[in-house]
């Protein structure tokens, strides 16, 4: 049985990679004379799938290999679609890819020596308050958020590191501690990030934040009023930057009716929606469409360029291999029986669903848009570490689960795969 | 422990629940907005393509080019044959004035935007140059032409469809323009297609809906005896008949053939503003209709709850608030004469290849069900009788019997009424289905009713039955 079941991993392995090579060479005779970077490029990525993948089953076999599918398989698209909008960008974002997955296996490295890391609250805390500062004390505004630093030449964005930050230093406290007293100093760490980010204008990561935080809470404590309470907080504080702050009517009011003004307030999600009208179910095909019609294609809306030119039943697939990725980040959390290993995985899996969600939701106009990334597909060097840590962190807590005998525990060898064929 | 798992599970049907949304709001914003996005103003890749792909021809249903591309000086330019006849159907392309019509709606089968890599490649390498698609419209050129020539110089539309299909077979608004020459235009509300964008008062054409809605809603409608003394007080307002002229004792069939306004004024009443309105709902008034190829302007009818007495009266008989556009009128028309199903109107009819090969047909699609049989035959014999004896005896054909009903509006002010004439014909078996109004023109009966009746006589000549 576990033959066969390697054996359907490796061909989907296979499939990922037969696909990265078709889409790259698809792009190579674009133009004459035969663009043979885009050659390397796609050896290059299909062999760093290949030794991750060896990598994995060979030395961390309780981890779970089809959230590494899931990632190659999203991030080839990412890396065939932002090499079909400019080259340069794609090659920098496979450097990034390595450097995250480099970070990835590092993680997983050190967790077999790293116990104890629900003692460091305080640690987490004042670090992510930290750095979650730093922009505003050095940072530069791009995209009307002051969200960047920059760190020997590479601009960095702090919130995506604190991700991982928030989740552990939320999960310390939520281990154990149930009352509303125990409770009062994560309550005022989580409202100090909240405000911070508020002011630093980037409130797609706040939206996302405050979500974790409240499915972290109501996990740990079961208790609805938690969430009942922080939701109406939230409407509360939502309706008064509606009211108070220009940049977030706006934003409403693009979400409401683009179309009132297509050329200047709602020209991102008409260019956008016209995008995805443009291609169809099964896409214009790879280099027939003209993506970079659309703003902020290589990062925010890489969604629309995809639906464009892969279509529609791509797009939709992509959307379920998100909630696959989510599914099996969570089906991690269940099989711990450590209640902080159980919680970290919850937070980092609900942080990468949550924010697939709110911007995949933005481009579609199901919400109001706010520019985050889309894990593992949109450009970008923070994101594309901090998804990895975010990944890092979830298949960690499984290394961190092994019993003292060295017997995993059931599910990771039996109960998965029957129950996945 | 176990309460985080339990809690976790909880946590992934929802995340399982929000993604399903996602699919399902793509998916749904695809399939029912998708051709339009994509056709929008907006979209940059039309004006992008159309420099490097010849556009497609656009036909009527028996292939009389209204729209071709042809090269002129190494160059592809876009010629419209019928000119001025067809120019707001087939709209027109211009760097200055954008797109419109035909021209704008269907834009990206004209330029091939979604056809498929294959039929791509072999344009590319087979024909080396990229054609559009060809669309073929719904539209009769030959009846297109008399209902164009019938209006003459007045300024107005006519609106001609088949009611068991909605197929369009002639749209024409005036003042027109000439779309070879767009350059030498100097008023741009010529450009305005009246017939989906106008909103008149509808005048007594209204009174076939308030005449629904009794025969729904009364039933002893048919038994009842009105008395019109030429004017009718509702509170502190006098409506009154056409030229005070007080019909006397008679039925409601009678009241219709004279179009008595105190009749139907006392029936609205009779009625109430909630009733009224729902029938009014049921014929999709308030309703801005947004299909493929064309965007029709909403009717309108005054929300129930602002609706006093005397307003009441007044839109009952198509007066006070209410306003209709040309193309809903058809609509309505047409719904009664296919016994209360209300076809979507088509201009589309399929689209073609470069090659001349079919890639998509259109086919009907009834868009409401607004009356039952019954009261869709009872309304047919009462506007048979309008024509027969009644306000629209100058739509009368011999050897066909028409159903029509007039409506002279007030425009407002010290302007001259709208002329209006809705119809079709046969009545027994209706094939064409015509609403036209002349702007300012006076008495519906006089002005209106011959050019529908030209246009019945010529759809009828050519075969349409």
């Amino acid at each position: 049985m576990t033959y066969r079941v390697r054996s359907r991993a490796w061909d989907i392995l296979i499939t990922i990679i037969a696909f990265n090579l078709a889409g790259f060479i698809l792009l190579a005779f674009r133009s004459s004379p035969i663009d043979d970077q885009a050659l390397y490029i796609a050896v290059f990525t299909s062999a760093v799938y290949a030794i991750s993948y060896i990598i994995v089953i060979s030395f961390f076999k309780q981890c779970d290999e089809y959230i590494m599918l899931l990632i190659f398989a999203l991030s080839s698209i990412g890396f065939i679609m932002l090499y079909r909008l400019d080259a340069q960008t794609a090659i920098r974002q496979v450097q990034w890819f390595v450097l995250g997955i480099s970070v990835f296996f590092t993680m997983m490295i050190l967790s077999r020596y790293m116990r104890g890391l629900d003692r460091y609250f305080h640690i987490y805390a004042v670090a992510s308050v930290v750095l979650l500062l730093l922009p505003m004390i050095i940072g530069t505004i791009r995209g009307g958020a002051k969200n960047w630093i920059e760190v020997g030449g590479y601009t960095v964005q702090p919130s995506e590191f604190v991700k991982l930050l928030f989740i552990l230093a939320t999960a310390s406290i939520l281990k154990e501690k149930r009352s509303m007293k125990e409770l009062l100093p994560l309550m005022v760490f989580a409202a100090i990030c909240m405000v911070i980010l508020i002011l630093e204008n980037d409130l797609g990561a706040m939206a996302i934040y405050f979500a974790v935080f409240v499915i972290m809470l109501y996990v740990a404590t079961s208790n609805i009023i938690y969430v009942l309470g922080s939701l109406i907080l939230a409407g509360a504080v939502g309706y008064v930057a509606y009211l108070a702050l220009g940049h977030v009517r706006i934003r409403v009011e693009a979400w409401l009716n683009p179309w009132a003004d297509a050329t200047g307030r709602g020209y991102q999600i008409v260019q956008s929606l016209i995008a995805i009208g443009s291609g169809g179910w099964l896409g214009s095909g790879l280099g027939l469409g003209q993506p970079y019609i659309i703003p902020a294609a290589k990062t925010d809306f890489i969604f629309a360029a995809i639906a464009e030119e892969f279509g529609i039943l791509i797009a939709v697939a992509i959307i379920a291999m998100y909630f696959i990725l989510i599914y099996r980040g969570m089906k991690i959390a269940l099989s711990s029986n450590d209640p902080f290993n159980a919680l970290i995985a919850i937070g980092a899996a609900a942080m990468l669903g949550f924010q697939t969600f709110v911007i995949i939701g933005g481009v579609i106009k199901l919400i109001p848009l706010t520019g985050v990334t889309l894990p593992f597909v949109s450009y970008g060097g923070s994101s594309m570490v901090a998804s990895f840590m975010l990944v890092g962190v979830i298949q960690s807590t499984v290394i961190q689960t092994k019993p003292s005998d060295g017997v995993y525990p059931e599910k990771i060898t039996g109960e998965r795969y029957s129950e996945s064929y | 422990m176990n309460r985080i798992k339990r809690n976790t599970k909880q946590v992934l049907v929802v995340f399982a629940a929000v993604f399903m949304l996602l699919m399902g709001y793509l998916l749904y914003t695809y399939f029912f907005q998708g051709n339009r996005l994509a056709n929008s103003y907006y979209n940059k890749r039309i004006t992008q393509k159309s420099q490097d792909v010849v556009w497609g021809d656009i036909k009527d249903r028996n292939g009389e080019m209204l729209a071709v591309s042809r090269q002129k000086d190494n160059q592809w330019v876009r010629d419209y044959p019928h000119g001025a006849v067809t120019a707001h159907v087939v709209g027109y392309v211009d760097p200055k004035l954008g797109r419109a019509g035909i021209e704008n709606s269907q834009a990206t089968y004209l330029l091939g935007l979604n056809n498929g890599v294959l039929e791509q490649a072999v344009q590319r390498f087979v024909f080396h140059e990229l054609h559009g698609n060809n669309v073929i419209l719904t539209l009769d050129y030959r009846l297109q032409k008399t209902a164009y020539d019938a209006l003459g110089n007045r300024r107005g539309a006519v609106v001609a469809m088949d009611p068991r299909t909605g197929e369009v077979l002639a749209m024409v608004s005036k003042p027109d323009f000439d779309p070879n020459n767009l350059a030498s235009l100097n008023d741009k509300d010529v450009l305005y297609n009246k017939a989906l964008q106008g909103t008149y008062p509808p005048g007594s054409t209204f009174k076939v809906v308030t005449l629904a809605s009794a025969l729904k809603n009364i039933p002893d409608i048919d038994s009842q005896t009105f008395t019109c003394k030429g004017y009718i007080n509702v509170g502190n307002y006098k409506l009154s008949c056409s030229g005070n002229k007080a019909h006397g004792q008679l039925n409601i069939n009678e009241a219709l053939e004279v179009s008595c306004n105190t009749t139907f004024a006392s029936i609205g009443l009779q009625l109430g503003d909630k009733l009224l309105s729902q029938t009014a709902k049921e014929f999709l008034f308030n309703k801005t209709f947004a299909w493929d190829d064309m965007t029709v302007y909403a009717s309108n009818f005054p929300k129930e709850e602002h609706i006093t007495d005397d307003e009441l009266a007044k839109d009952a008989i198509g007066q006070g608030k209410v306003t209709v556009t040309p193309m809903h009128m058809a609509m309505i028309t047409s719904a009664i004469a296919n016994d209360g199903d209300m076809m979507q109107p088509r201009l589309v009819k399929a689209v073609e290849n470069s090659r001349g090969r079919i890639i998509r047909r259109f086919s009907p699609r009834r868009y409401a069900h607004v009356i039952d049989k019954p009261i869709a035959d009872k309304i047919t014999d009462m506007m048979v009788s309008v024509v027969t004896d009644g306000t629209g005896k100058s739509a009368r054909i011999s050897g066909v019997d028409v159903a029509g009903k007039t409506g002279t509006a007030q425009a407002g002010g010290q302007q001259e009424d709208h002329a209006w004439f809705i119809s079709f014909a046969p009545a027994d078996n209706p094939s064409i289905a015509v609403a036209v109004i002349v702007e300012n023109a006076g008495t519906g009966g006089i002005q209106a009713a011959p050019i529908a009746r030209k246009v019945m006589e010529q759809a009828l000549r050519l075969g349409y039955k």
